[in-house]
């Protein structure tokens, strides 16, 4: 069997299977021999068919070669599992399926037109992020929102990532894979954001990688405010004057993407045709099913929820890890960790 | 009670239009017509609080799961248990539910004079009326049923078989022609409307009846022959409602009678029909002569005016375009297209196209009509004396202020935001402004309004005329297929300021000299800042162009059946 070139993959959990089923119908729209991969952290819905799907390849968190994964994964948030497997998972693909080049986008992103010259850059830069901000705000109120929010949350927005299998490509997948099995939290005070604040040494750590400035790409509302987006009369939606590569509908499900645009190109009609386009599209994906879907690591397998405070303590106090490997399970005669922080917290 | 009443009406009002919004970026406009016609009138409604409530649950049901109903449901039992539920009687819903089951024997030909006079009462005493004392009638259950099943034909016109209908058409004619629309052309006063009413008249004068055929109320273009209704309009009367299989029946019956000769069959508009039925019905036929009328861009888009999700021009780009994926009609025009193309090669149309814009424009999505589409302008202007005296002495006068006017409904692809620009700022102190419009709208210029009822080309000629009119902004962002306002306002003697969007309104400038085409609106502002070189312009343009005074019909369809010469 020869496998795919190119491979790409997006990290979720099953509230956003309905934007994951966009992101991939719209890759395979223009690049319909690149292989699809997710990697679903949540238990997947009954009658669901990978057959049915416009994803190739689904992969779940036990399979990412992570010691005591079950332990890993009960220390994390949604949002925080969501990114970190990203790292073990860039590696297990690379590994397993040995392809030339892999692309990352998060769930929430759309393709709008092909991806070529991406892939080309890869051949002289094996690996590729796109900045948050490309030109300084002038406003206040926008170097508020956009300039200090990326110091707090990074520079580079890991929505989107490239490597190329070689050289410095492997090496960061190394190196990030490492740092996000340890240290992927949203932990602002000690200068943690996820998988996205290690990322601002990309530049200096990998002499080789390529900060992708065209505005084409990652085009979102925190640099919608410097890119005009227009459609041509042969129908491209085109940001700058040239074919928008992908668009990031960040803030969906919040309405902070919303409020954002209002904010920030409230005169521009077709962006707002685009997320209007975008909520029809999702209602079609089952998005009212599974929006706001409960999390399956949400909750202890006797059916209580984890709260924060719990995942918290299990992850500073590491001879916890030892004595309840699977913290998930409660069917043990003591009760597992859940009835020992009952216990514990009351005293 | 009433307050409680009022209260329930305002909430379910509400409600349906919240469940409408969402419901509409589904289905698009024409989908959700019916809707909003329930929408409109629930408000005015006068039944009791329960039934309003049963009334509320089945629309909300239907209109949530629009895709699983269809199949079962179409959209015109909505509008029928409208106007079931507005019969405050149960009884009266059931007796005209009866009528379905009229059967033909019973009802001798000298009866069916009976249903056409609109004379519910007389009317009804003709049918089997065994229903009527059902038991089913009074309560929710039997009104759920009547929904569910909705077959029962509620019209304020009577549900007619092919063989009632045939009689009635040979107690009044011997040759007929059959127009195929999107709508009953004797109630609405728009383009195709006015020429459909003008064919009527020039079949007329031929002693030709015309039978005009539009859907009760719209379905897709491919939706399933079962439960369609048609309305049936003969010469100036709607005279009854048809049921899709029984208009079919109709074709099968037309090409075999002897008495009754169809001497062509005009298709105006499939806008809101099954293209199935159109084509089950003409394969009836025998040779007729088939004119397909393309009198907008509905066979490649189904947003007739080409605006990308109603608001902006989309240049009618490729189906596979990004602007198609994010249009609310992108789907529909995708599925639409495998449709037209077959229905189109199917037959050997005779095409007629208002203006040359359209003809390039359907042109470009099927270059094998290419050669197949004659020119036919719906109207002709007349050359006369200009009928506006002392315009040029008026120019001359150094005191007289230019009066522009906006022509036409205030709609954003009209213009209207240009004319707000424009009007709502300091430039228009120069000029008398003047709104001319169907419309009912509230604006700070001058308002002149046009009454649909006496609304004909030359009355508002006229009024144009007499509030001696000089130029006429005509800023359309679409392109215009023909446009009756600009044969209006040329008549009239207007001047025309326009942009290259415009269509046939830019074309006709262009190829007459009796206007400006801007490139952008910034230059149409730049010159209306200079009102003394536009008042030369003007005095050019009367001193060396050609006055018109008059409009008149432009019947090619009657013209080609008669072999007639069109008069130039």
């Amino acid at each position: 069997m020869i496998l795919p070139k190119i491979r790409c993959f997006t990290s979720l959990t099953l509230s956003y299977l309905p934007k994951a089923r966009m992101l991939a119908e719209s890759i395979k729209r223009y690049h319909p021999d690149w292989c699809i991969d997710i990697i679903f952290s949540d238990k997947l819905p009954s009658k669901f068919s990978l057959e049915d799907e416009p994803f190739d390849n689904i992969i779940f968190p036990k399979q990412l070669g992570i010691d005591n994964w079950e332990s890993w994964v009960f220390m994390h948030t949604i949002v925080e599992l969501c990114t970190a497997v990203k790292g073990p998972g860039v590696k297990y693909i690379l590994e397993k399926y040995n392809p030339e080049k892999i692309i990352y986008l998060d769930p929430d992103i759309v393709v709008f037109n092909p991806l070529n010259r991406l892939i080309e850059l890869l051949d002289i830069h094996p690996i590729i992020l796109t900045p948050h901000l490309t030109e300084p705000n002038i406003t206040i109120q926008s170097i508020i929102d956009h300039e200090l929010s990326t110091m707090q949350h990074g520079i580079f927005n890991l929505g989107f990532f490239a490597i190329k299998n070689e050289g410095q490509g492997i090496d960061f997948a190394n190196w990030w894979a490492h740092r996000l099995y340890h240290f992927c939290y949203d932990d602002k005070p000690s200068g943690l954001f996820t998988d996205q604040k290690w990322c601002d040494h990309v530049p200096v750590f990998f002499d080789k990688s390529f900060i992708l400035r065209d505005a084409c790409y990652n085009v979102a509302t925190w640099n919608i405010n410097h890119r005009k987006v227009t459609i041509s009369m042969d129908g491209t939606i085109l940001v700058n004057g040239d074919p928008m590569k992908f668009y990031h509908f960040t803030g969906y499900d919040s309405g902070a993407g919303q409020v954002s645009l209002s904010s920030y190109a409230s005169s521009n009609n077709i962006l707002f045709e685009m997320w209007d386009w975008y909520a029809r599209k999702l209602n079609n994906k089952e998005q009212e099913k599974y929006q706001g879907a409960s999390w399956h690591y949400d909750y202890f397998n006797n059916g209580e929820k984890i709260t924060k405070e719990m995942r918290v303590l299990y992850k500073y106090r590491k001879e916890l890890h030892e004595y309840f490997p699977n913290p998930f399970d409660t069917s043990g005669t003591d009760g597992g960790y859940y009835e020992w922080y009952i216990r514990n917290s009351q005293v | 009670m009433n307050l409680e009443k009022d209260e329930l009406i305002k909430s379910l009002s509400s409600e349906l239009q919240t469940v409408k919004n969402s419901f509409s970026y589904r289905l698009g406009f024409f989908l959700t017509a019916p809707i909003r016609i329930i929408i409109d009138s629930i408000k005015s409604l006068n039944m009791p609080s329960n039934k309003l409530w049963l009334y509320k649950q089945l629309l909300i049901v239907f209109i949530k799961n629009p895709w699983k109903t269809l199949r079962k449901i179409n959209l015109h039992n909505i509008v029928k248990l409208n106007r079931a539920l507005k019969v405050e009687n149960p009884i009266q819903i059931f007796n005209n539910s009866a009528r379905f089951i009229i059967s033909p024997e019973k009802n001798a030909n000298n009866q069916l004079t009976d249903f056409v006079t609109n004379d519910e009462n007389k009317s009804e005493k003709t049918y089997n009326n065994d229903k009527i004392n059902s038991p089913l009638k009074h309560d929710e259950s039997a009104l759920k049923e009547y929904f569910v099943n909705g077959f029962a034909a509620v019209s304020n016109k009577p549900l007619l078989l092919a063989t009632q209908i045939l009689s009635i058409i040979e107690s009044r004619c011997e040759k007929i022609v059959i127009a195929f629309s999107h709508d009953n052309y004797l109630e609405t006063t728009a383009g195709v409307q006015i020429y459909m009413n003008n064919e009527r008249d020039a079949f007329s004068l031929r002693s030709v009846s015309y039978l005009q055929i539009h859907p009760q109320t719209p379905v897709a273009l491919f939706a399933l022959i079962d439960d369609i209704v048609l309305n049936v309009c003969l010469d100036k009367e709607l005279i009854c409602t048809v049921t899709a299989k029984e208009f079919i029946r109709l074709g099968g019956m037309l090409a075999q009678r002897n008495s009754l000769e169809c001497i062509g069959v005009i298709i105006h508009h499939l806008l809101n029909w099954s293209i199935q039925v159109v084509d089950q019905f003409l394969e009836k036929l025998n040779n007729e002569k088939i004119f397909f009328w393309l009198h907008d861009y509905y066979i490649c888009c189904p947003q007739v005016t080409l605006l990308r999700n109603d608001y902006e021009f989309c240049h009618k780009p490729d189906l596979e375009s990004n602007s198609c994926m994010i249009c609310l009609y992108g789907d529909i025009r995708r599925s639409n297209a495998k449709h037209f193309r077959l229905f189109l090669n199917n037959y050997r149309f005779t095409f007629l196209t208002p203006s040359k814009v359209v003809r390039s424009i359907i042109v470009s999505d099927y270059p094998e009509l290419k050669d197949k589409i004659i020119i036919s302008p719906l109207l002709n202007l007349i050359k006369q004396k200009n009928r506006r005296d002392n315009v040029l002495k008026d120019l001359h006068d150094p005191l007289y202020k230019l009066k522009i006017a906006y022509l036409g409904v205030p709609k954003r692809y009209k213009g209207w935001e240009t004319w707000r620009l424009f009007v709502d700022s300091s430039v228009s102190d120069s000029y008398k402004c003047v709104y001319l419009s169907t419309e009912e709208e509230s604006v700070p210029e001058e308002h002149i309004y046009i009454n649909t009822l006496y609304k004909s080309q030359n009355s508002v000629i006229s009024l144009l005329i007499m509030h001696k009119i000089d130029i006429v902004i005509l800023w359309s962002i679409v392109p215009e297929t023909f446009s009756f306002t600009l044969y209006e306002a040329i008549a009239a003697g207007c001047f025309i300021l326009t942009n290259p969007l415009s269509g046939n309104i830019a074309a006709y400038v262009r190829e007459n000299s009796c206007g400006i085409v801007f490139e952008s609106e910034n230059d149409l502002i730049s010159l209306l800042k200079e009102p003394s070189h536009l008042k030369n312009i003007l005095i050019n343009f009367h001193q060396n162009n050609i006055s018109y005074s008059d409009l008149k019909p432009n019947i090619h369809t009657a013209a080609l059946l008669f072999n007639e010469q069109m008069t130039p």
